[in-house]
This record gives C-alpha cells, sequence and structure tokens, in this order.
C-alpha cells in the first residue's frame, strides 16, 4: 500500500457559529485521483483551503505530504499545485509564459522552463498557441493553459477545484480525459474537488461523497462503480443524489429541532 | 470510461482580441475613415472660423490663416531652440516624474496599511493645490530655472502617476493573485509577475492625461518664471500684440500634443498588447 499523501484527522472547522467541517477523517494514498463530490455549501472549498494552507483547523490536525500545510507551508513548495474553477491566468502572459509561471518561481532554468512547457502545452492540445495571450483564446484553451500550468512544475499532489465545471459538456469531457491520462503519466496523487456525480466517478479512483456541514456521507471505490454501474450508470446516479439531499434533508431536521428546544 | 478527445471544435479563440494581428475587417476601415474625416471636418471648420474672423475683426486683434502661417515660418526658422528647451524640459520632468511616481505607487501598493495610508491623503493634498500656487511658490523659492519648472511639473504629474499606479495594484485580481500564490512566490517574485505588469496598464493609462497636462503647466510656468522656452516666447508676443505669433505657438503646441497622444498610443500597442478589447456595435 502506497503512503498517505494526506492525512485528515477529526478536523472541525466553525465559523462563529457556524460549523463547515465535522469531525472530519480520511487518508489519500500516494499516486491515487480522489474525488471529493458534494452540494453547494458541503464545506468542498474549506476543505481545500485547509489542505493548501489558506485556512487552519478549529481542532484536529491536517498532513500534506507529511507536512503541515499552514505551520510549514514553504516546505511545500513544489510539491502541490492547484487549477480553479476559472483559470487565473496572467493576463500580461502567452499561454506558455502562463505555464512556466510556476516553474519560474521555482528558479527552473529558462532552457528546462520552455522545454517543460512546451511539453505540457503539447499535452492539454495547445502546441500552437503558445504565443497567444489569454484574451485571444476561447474559455476551454484558456482552461487548459491552467491545468498545464497545474502539471508543469512536477508536483507531488493536484487540486482540481470545479475545473471543468464552467465548460460545455464537450470541452469538458475533452479536458477531463486530458486531465486522466496527464496525471496518470506523471503519476501525481490528485484531490479533485467537484459537484458533478458523473465527473466525480469518470476521472477518479475513488470518490468520497460529502454532507454538509463537511463530512464523509460515502467512500466509493470509482473503478468498481464503472465495472458494476458503467452500462446504466442512471440508477446508481440516482442513488447518490438521493444520499445527499437525505443527509442535507436530516440536517436541515435536526437543525431546526436543535432551535426549537433552544 | 474516459477516452482521449482531441480540442473541441467548440473551442474557438476569441476573435476580438486586442494584440491580435489587425485585420482590416469592413467595421474597422470604415471606423478609420470615419475618424479621419471626422477630424479633416473638424479644422477645415476652425480654420474657416479663424480665416473669417481675421476677415471681419482688425488684423492686430485676429491674424488671417497666411499670417499665421508665416509666423509658424518664422518659429521654425528661428526660435527652434526655445521649442527644443521646452521640449527638453518636458521630458526630463516627465520621465524623473514617472520614475518617481512610479516606485512611491508600488511601494504604496506593497505597503498598503502605512505608506499607502500615509501618502494617499498627502497626495490629495497636493493635488488640491492650484497650478498656479506651486508656480508662484517656485518662483519665490528656486532661483535656478531650469529646477524651478521641473520643480513645478514634478509636484504637479507625480502624485497623479503615484495614485494611478497605487490604485492600480489595489484593482488587481485576487483570484490571480491567489493563482501564483499556490507556488509560493517571494515578496520579489510577487513584485515582478504581479504589482508590476499591473502597474504598467495604470501607469499609461494615467500617461494620456498626465503628458498633456503636464505641458501646459510648464509652458505656463515658462510664461510667468523663465527666460527662455515656449512659454516665455508667447509672453513676448502678448507683450508685444503678436497675436499671429501667440497663434502660431498655440499652434504648434498642438501638433505637439497630438505627438505625444500618437506615441503614447505606440507605447500602449507595443507594452498592453495582451488586453482584450470590447468593441461597442
Amino acid at each position: 500500500m502506497s503512503p498517505n499523501i494526506i492525512e485528515v484527522n477529526d478536523v472541525s472547522v466553525w465559523f462563529g457559529d457556524f460549523n463547515a467541517v465535522s469531525d472530519l477523517s480520511f487518508s489519500i494514498s500516494e499516486g491515487s485521483r480522489v474525488a471529493i463530490l458534494g452540494r453547494t455549501g458541503a464545506g468542498k472549498s474549506t476543505l481545500l483551503n485547509l489542505l493548501v494552507g489558506n485556512l487552519e483547523p478549529t481542532s484536529g490536525t491536517v498532513r500534506v505530504a507529511g507536512h503541515d500545510p499552514v505551520r510549514e507551508r514553504r516546505e511545500l513548495q513544489g510539491l502541490l499545485s492547484m487549477a480553479y474553477q476559472s483559470p487565473r491566468l496572467l493576463p500580461w502572459r502567452t499561454a506558455r509564459e502562463n505555464v512556466e509561471v510556476g516553474m519560474e518561481i521555482l528558479r527552473v532554468p529558462k532552457a528546462e522552463r520552455r522545454e517543460r512547457a512546451e511539453h505540457w502545452l503539447r499535452m492539454v492540445h495547445l502546441d500552437n498557441a503558445g504565443d497567444r495571450y489569454p484574451a485571444q483564446l476561447s474559455g476551454g484553451m484558456r482552461q487548459r493553459t491552467s491545468l498545464a500550468r497545474a502539471f508543469a512544475i512536477g508536483p507531488r499532489l493536484i487540486f482540481l477545484d470545479e475545473s471543468f465545471s464552467a465548460l460545455d459538456e464537450v470541452t469538458a469531457k475533452g479536458l477531463r480525459a486530458d486531465f486522466v491520462t496527464m496525471s496518470e503519466e506523471s503519476s501525481v496523487s490528485a484531490v479533485i474537488v467537484t459537484h458533478s456525480i458523473e465527473e466525480a466517478f469518470e476521472i477518479a479512483d475513488r470518490v468520497l461523497v460529502f454532507g454538509r456541514p463537511a463530512r464523509i456521507l460515502g467512500d466509493f471505490d470509482a473503478a468498481e462503480v464503472r465495472r458494476k454501474h458503467g452500462d446504466n450508470f442512471l440508477p446508481f446516479r440516482e442513488h447518490i443524489h438521493q444520499m445527499m439531499v437525505d443527509a442535507e434533508k436530516a440536517d436541515a431536521e435536526a437543525e431546526a429541532k436543535s432551535l426549537v428546544e433552544s | 470510461m474516459t477516452t482521449s478527445t482531441p480540442v473541441s471544435t467548440k473551442e474557438k479563440p476569441s476573435s476580438s482580441a486586442a494584440g491580435a494581428p489587425e485585420k482590416a475587417t469592413s467595421g474597422n476601415l470604415l471606423r478609420a475613415v470615419k475618424d479621419k474625416w471626422a477630424l479633416a471636418l473638424v479644422v477645415a471648420v476652425i480654420l474657416g472660423l479663424v480665416q473669417l474672423s481675421s476677415m471681419i475683426l482688425p488684423p492686430f486683434l485676429f491674424p488671417g490663416l497666411g499670417d499665421i502661417a508665416m509666423a509658424v515660418v518664422d518659429i521654425l526658422a528661428n526660435q527652434k531652440s526655445d521649442i527644443l528647451i521646452t521640449m527638453a524640459r518636458f521630458v526630463v520632468s516627465l520621465v524623473v516624474a514617472i520614475a518617481a511616481g512610479w516606485i512611491i505607487g508600488l511601494v504604496m501598493g506593497a505597503f498598503r496599511s502605512t505608506v499607502g495610508a500615509l501618502f494617499t491623503p498627502l497626495f490629495s493634498i497636493m493635488q488640491a493645490v492650484p497650478a498656479l500656487s506651486w508656480v508662484l511658490l517656485a518662483v519665490l523659492w528656486i532661483s535656478d530655472i531650469n529646477i524651478r519648472i521641473g520643480f513645478i511639473c514634478f509636484a504637479i504629474s507625480m502624485p497623479l502617476i503615484a495614485i494611478a499606479v497605487y490604485e492600480g495594484i489595489r484593482n488587481i485580481d485576487p483570484e490571480i493573485v491567489e493563482a501564483v500564490d499556490q507556488f509560493r512566490p517571494t515578496k520579489l517574485q510577487a513584485l515582478r509577475m504581479l504589482l508590476i505588469p499591473q502597474s504598467v496598464v495604470y501607469m499609461i493609462m494615467s500617461l494620456r492625461s498626465t503628458t498633456a497636462f503636464t505641458l501646459r503647466i510648464l509652458v505656463f510656468a515658462e510664461l510667468i518664471g523663465a527666460a527662455s522656452g515656449i512659454g516665455q516666447r508667447m509672453q513676448v508676443a502678448q507683450t508685444n500684440f503678436q497675436l499671429d505669433m501667440i497663434f502660431a505657438w498655440t499652434f504648434l503646441l498642438i501638433l505637439v500634443n497630438f505627438a505625444l497622444v500618437y506615441l503614447i498610443d505606440v507605447a500602449e500597442k507595443h507594452l498592453l498588447a495582451w488586453r482584450g478589447e470590447a468593441v461597442i456595435r
């Protein structure tokens, strides 16, 4: 069994009276692709912020590649990268220069930087668009550039924060396929935050279904699900959807009850 | 479940992006022709009004186009040095103001709660001081003419540039800051990758108004407190009631202003080639 790249132990996060994450514990082994699936407000972004070191838990511990992401922020340099829902490219840099951003910060020599940028642009089918500025690219091409930027530093762990959700279905499907190929070729671990059930089970090895406040409702072997339900995914999709809705209902009822009691 | 899929045919690059090689579309061409015609029309109307006024009013109050043209030739033949002196003063004071304003604006942006908070009210006060006050104070404070004029231009244009750069940095998209921050850059790397490029946009945009304003103030300062330069020559022409010379200098200053706008356009096209440009049809 591969060592764990992420370990989350008994983590809770409170924003004042609001409980965003509740006694959350899970681990992710190195080299795996794990989807965090949940509805809006399920604390997925809060979890990402905990993992990348932008937020400290109220209680519990988070370890990423063996480090505390808040206190040992520097030690994680070059180990993590992220692709967001929007491409977030620097508008004054060409696509190639955007792919080079992380490598530049890591002080990769210029020639190597250029070579690696070209490689990752080829991987996302943008080999002829390297000299274009973001304003000259389509939404899908920008998102491809953003993905290439995340892979180009050669990280051990990539986070995708709903990176395909703003794209049309055809573009998103192509990009998801590229992402799987790229992550398999580079043996990178990945945490994919999404609200799309299809997307989660399409690209991940493992799917964690989140309820609100962030806690695990289900932990699925995605390959197994694809094997069992690949031909007829709809009923399984409904099952997952119902699981999230029921959890939300139960939470709402519990909350109303506690309000009445208080 | 996943298959390798080529780039979707739906993924078409933006067509209206600035920085893309300009295509002579019928819309662009029409706009360019319209703009030129509009300019030509306005110039023709102004020249017509000048000539008409000269025919109605006495020549010492309103010279004709011929007299003005002769005065322009005279200036270009005999008073080139004054134009060069004014231009040299203008370039030096503007370059110093840009350099200082840019650096101060960057420092204000990098340390918002301290330097930014301190300099913002200071520059607001400086901007509220009337240009005439700066000129009169400089005449009394500084004996060297060139330093005096440089000081006036600096005091007026530097805060405009610094505030524009500061505003630019404050307006930087937090999402792209976060995207760069994920790689854990040093302060210096963040300055080079984010703050400086972002500030260039606002600096160039502020240059459009600052250059024209600085030139006007410079000529005004020369008029009051200099022994050479365009402003001083205009003051002499006014004293001698040479309206043709005043018109001629004004004409040349307008040309200089147009040339400056053109140069800023070229700089903008070169430095901000990456910007997408919205087209309103």
